[in-house]
């Protein structure tokens, strides 16, 4: 039999930019009900990251920075929702690594109020622009191929494909078009938006998916922490059997005839 | 009976003639299809195809896996009696071979049945000789009343029965039957059982669909390599078990792909299975047949059985005797075929556990 | 003075960013000033001076997905 294997402490870290994660579950801050379940959120899912978006400080509220929410030990991914031109995202990207975010953002240029699906081309652009400035780039963008070799020429750290439209929870309903870049974008592939259930997360990491973005389906559910615990379950158990499927696979890579190298003529 | 109109469309297949014409393209596009249809398995059969053996094998195994998982049943043969009245030309019983006869009476089954058991083995195979005076309906069912106390499973392989008889035998507790057609080509059978029940072509080509229509759990059956074209006969088989599939959803169907060796006969063998046809064939029906089961007993040798195993082996046999009270060490008969698996069962649980698999002695228990 | 602030025109009489911050009564942590297309850092906030027509963006970090 095998050698014995310790698969609570498997290491199976992922590296974006120059950061190493431990938990392929990234998750966001957005439509929480109370600002509160956030840490509790955290806590229970084991997310290493986590979207947070600038806006236009209201006047008249008080809000407490959501950044009090978010514990040190989390990565902080700033988004450029609200950007609808290369422009504008570059701009948001700025004034969040001034702001002391650090050097991670996430581009996403929608136009498309109806369906909120990225303008890519848009986020090509920025890409190219930050990724000069030294930004750990995550662009947000439709599942295509030849657009993700090109966000990987420009400098993006990883390709964040959608499963399916923003907060419709439908999946991964682009599934073979993510396959497609799972096997061969050589920069992390993130599936992002569209993941409903923790079954769909599980899905995505089955398929060779390097990590999950969650966020409406955690954030909006009756108690996102149980939420999030679900997912990061999914997650794990999606990578799990990913990756024995792929041992399995090398093994028989090894010899040339590893099943019927024994026959012999009588 | 149906599979008959099947078996006529093809009994006239010249497979030499369709291999000639047969291209390298449609050999891999076959390989590489979800679901195979009948000229797809051909192609696989195809002398021609021999060269993507290895391919075909990794196809196997994970399609064995997907729906088998990694394990194989283990089973026992008992010979109950070798008195035959058949004249089959390529057998050790045959009538006209001068052997010793006999037959082992309800406290020899007994006392076997035990020290079979006592090994763990829980799935037994009862076989008789020709015979149906000798071993007749009610000889089978008190060996099955014996046997009911000490396996979970009795399966039978014995002389063509009509599906009244195989329901008798169902409801004394008897759950699968092994038939093997021998030969599906009719004029080589005619010729090989020239006399004797066993001549009667149909009556054994229908017997399958019989015992599934009586109600057997589990159906195993399978040409003979050796008597006829060896593609033609694994093409007709590979059918022959879709067939019943397709037919009884009910039933696990079986196949198993026993070749000629020594035996005490005058039959010159025209037809060799080589290991590495052996090998395609059974890939083939694996890959043709997802789901059925592939049985193979101890006329092989061990380092080819143990090779077996990751290529969509689910049944074998260990520990067999072939002789009529071979596990009673005394007074033993002539072999049926000789052994060429002779390990214990121990030692073949020892392999199937390298092989990474997991032996079942227990699949499943009739509740009578 | 007139300002521009969030794309809208407000008049105030401050000297500096710190004054204006105080006066509109905002929250100091997490936020986030842009001057002029700029991005102060808090501890700066008391030397940057206004002046008529200075375009200010207010931002701070609020939940997103």
């Amino acid at each position: 039999m095998d050698k014995e294997v310790d698969y609570n402490n498997k290491k199976d870290p992922l590296i974006i930019g120059d950061e190493k994660f431990n938990n392929r579950l990234f998750t966001g801050t957005g439509k929480f009900s109370s600002k509160k379940l956030i840490p509790q959120m955290l806590k229970a899912s084991n997310s290493e990251m986590v979207t947070v978006a600038l806006r236009r400080v209201d006047n008249n509220s008080n809000n407490r920075n959501i950044l009090d929410y978010v514990p040190d030990n989390v990565q902080l991914l700033p988004n450029t929702s609200g950007a609808r031109t290369a422009e504008e995202a570059v701009r948001i990207a700025r004034i969040a690594r001034e702001a002391g975010c650090g050097d991670f953002i996430k581009i996403e240029v929608i136009t498309d109020q109806k369906w909120l699906m990225p303008d890519n081309e848009e986020t090509l652009k920025a890409t190219e622009i930050l990724a000069e400035e030294g930004f750990i780039v995550l662009p947000y963008v439709s599942p295509d191929l030849v657009l993700a070799r090109k966000l990987e020429d420009a400098g993006a750290a990883a390709v964040m494909p959608l499963g399916s439209p923003i907060g419709s929870h439908q999946g991964i309903k682009t599934k073979s078009m993510v396959e497609m870049l799972v096997e061969n974008c050589e920069k992390p592939v993130i599936v992002d938006a569209g993941l409903g259930k923790p079954s769909h997360a599980a899905e995505a990491m089955e398929m060779g998916v390097d990590a999950v973005l969650v966020n409406t389906a955690i954030s909006a559910a009756e108690d996102p922490a149980a939420a999030g615990r679900a997912f990061d379950m999914a997650v794990k158990a999606g990578r799990m059997a990913y990756l024995a499927e792929l041992e399995e696979e090398q093994k028989f890579a090894s010899a040339s005839s590893p099943l019927t190298g024994f026959i012999r003529n009588k | 009976m149906s599979f008959q109109k099947i078996l006529d469309n093809y009994q006239n297949l010249d497979t030499e003639e369709y291999f000639s014409k047969l291209k390298d393209s449609e050999i891999k596009q076959s390989l590489h299809k979800n679901s195979l249809d009948r000229y797809d398995f051909l192609n696989l059969l195809a002398p021609q195809a021999e060269k993507y053996l290895e391919k075909m094998a990794q196809i196997a195994h994970q399609k064995t896996k997907k729906w088998f998982g990694k394990t194989i049943k283990l089973y026992i043969p008992q010979y109950t009696s070798n008195y035959c009245v058949n004249q089959c030309k390529y057998c050790g019983f045959n009538i006209n071979n001068d052997i010793k006869r006999r037959k082992l009476s309800l406290d020899e089954i007994e006392k076997e049945a035990k020290i079979i058991s006592q090994s763990g083995m829980q799935h037994i195979l009862i076989l008789t000789g020709g015979s149906r005076e000798q071993t007749p309906l009610e000889y089978i069912q008190e060996v099955i009343e014996i046997h009911k106390k000490y396996f979970s499973s009795i399966c039978l392989e014995v002389y063509p029965m009509s599906r009244e008889n195989y329901e008798m035998l169902i409801d004394t507790g008897a759950d699968c039957l092994t038939i093997y057609q021998e030969v599906y080509d009719k004029e080589i059978y005619n010729k090989v059982h020239p006399a004797g029940p066993k001549s009667n072509y149909q009556f054994r080509l229908n017997a399958p669909e019989r015992g599934a229509k009586a109600g057997f759990r589990a159906i195993s059956i399978g040409a003979l390599f050796g008597l006829a074209d060896l593609e033609k006969e694994a093409f007709l088989s590979g059918l022959h078990a879709q067939y019943l599939e397709d037919n009884y959803l009910e039933c696990d169907i079986s196949l198993s792909l026993p070749r000629m060796n020594t035996h005490e006969g005058s039959y010159s063998q025209k037809y060799h299975l080589n290991n590495k046809k052996f090998v395609q064939f059974l890939l083939a029906y694996r890959l043709f047949l997802p789901k059925v089961g592939i049985n193979i007993s101890t006329r092989e040798s061990p380092d080819f059985r143990d090779n077996l195993i990751k290529l969509g082996v689910t049944k074998m046999s260990a520990g067999s005797r072939t002789e009529v009270g071979g596990y009673l060490k005394q007074d033993k008969t002539e072999p049926q075929f000789n052994l060429n698996d002779k390990r214990s069962i121990k030692e073949v649980i020892q392999s199937i556990r390298e092989q990474g698999y997991q032996p079942v002695f227990k699949d499943w228990e009739v509740l009578v | 003075m007139e300002l521009i602030i969030n794309g809208e025109k407000e008049n105030h009489s401050v000297d500096n960013i710190l004054d204006l911050v105080e006066t509109k009564e905002l929250e100091k942590s997490g936020l986030v000033v842009e001057h002029n297309k700029q991005v102060i850092k808090a501890e700066n906030w008391n030397q940057k001076d206004l002046q008529e027509g200075d375009k200010i963006e207010l931002i701070s970090f609020v939940g997103g997905g």
